[in-house]
């Protein structure tokens, strides 16, 4: 026999803000942590114990605002908003305020930085590569690809014009691609050697 | 010549699948990865403000019942209340500068502003 129908995200809403319904909300949470966290983790540059704590500040946020919701985006679309929001507030705090900066502020990462070996590795060439893009290009790339969001939700989310985001789009995939390309060659003439 | 970055003008989502370029698939297998929950939502759960007990109907309209008898005692009990009746004749004799239609008026204003932020903290 088929399960049951799951709640939909809406039912379960309606649950928590009508008879705060803790069970729903931790469904909510079990649904939408991964993705949640994951961007995060991405955002704060891999750093797994803050993105933590900034996703279960954007879950004890979105539960307090849970009545303002008002369903004209989809609710991870809203979670998302929470979450990048709350880590830019955080990056507010620690100085390192979320800026559309010129190519020459961005992190240096320097292209001798030596090639992994196998394909299995080129998650980390990935995560490296990104370390080369700014906070507005990291936050669209996280947006549109790891959120699969459209470059217009993204553009709410961000609260940045749709023309900003596709050009952050286009940047941030021609520096990643540039770096993993120098690393490629790299890889080939130590082999080669 | 190609560009290598051929989506975005044409979908509003980038990488599309009949233009998905090395780099999108990349990005796309790696936010495919699930982060295992691992405690997390129960960790969240602990740290929610603790959940208001349920009241009863007749908790609910327990402050505005000791409003009111808070405002009959004010009134018919306590030597001082004659001033409110007196006001309220006053008030019919449509004497709005009398202090004693002010006072009346003043304390209505109070009760029933207590009574309304009783009630609508209790929803």
């Amino acid at each position: 026999m088929a399960d049951a129908p799951p709640f939909s995200d809406a039912d379960l809403i309606a649950r928590v803000v009508v008879h705060d319904d803790r069970n729903a909300f931790a469904e909510l949470v079990r649904r939408h942590q991964s993705a949640v966290r994951a961007s995060l983790r991405k955002l704060a540059r891999g750093d797994e114990g803050l993105a933590d704590d900034l996703a279960q500040e954007t879950f004890l946020l979105a539960y307090r605002n849970l009545a303002k919701f008002r369903f004209d985006a989809k609710f991870s679309t809203w979670l998302y908003r929470i979450a990048h929001n709350v880590f830019v507030s955080d990056a507010r705090k620690m100085k390192e305020v979320l800026h559309d900066t010129e190519d020459d502020l961005s992190p240096e990462i320097p292209d001798s930085a030596p090639p992994l070996a196998d394909s299995a590795s080129l998650r980390l060439d990935l995560d490296r590569a990104m370390e080369c893009l700014n906070d507005a290009e990291r936050a669209v790339i996280v947006q549109c690809y790891y959120n699969d969001l459209s470059h217009d939700e993204a553009s709410q989310v961000l609260g940045m014009p749709l023309g900003t985001v596709k050009t952050h789009v286009l940047k941030a995939k021609e520096k990643m691609k540039s770096r993993m390309a120098a690393w490629q060659s790299a890889q080939k003439e130590v082999v080669t050697a | 010549m190609n560009s290598p970055f051929p989506h975005s003008a044409q979908t509003g989502k980038p990488g599309q699948p009949d233009e998905e370029d090395w780099l999108d698939q990349m990005l796309r297998e790696d936010a495919r990865k699930h982060v295992d929950d691992a405690g997390f939502t129960a960790s969240v759960m602990t740290k929610l403000p603790s959940a208001k007990p349920a009241r009863m109907r007749w908790q609910r309209l327990l402050p505005a019942l000791l409003a009111g008898v808070a405002a009959w005692v004010a009134i018919g009990v306590l030597p001082g209340g004659d001033v409110f009746l007196d006001g309220a004749a006053d008030l019919l004799a449509a004497d709005l500068t009398s202090p004693r239609v002010v006072a009346l008026l003043g304390t209505l204003v109070v009760f029933f502003g207590v009574v309304g932020a009783a009630v609508s903290t209790e929803r």
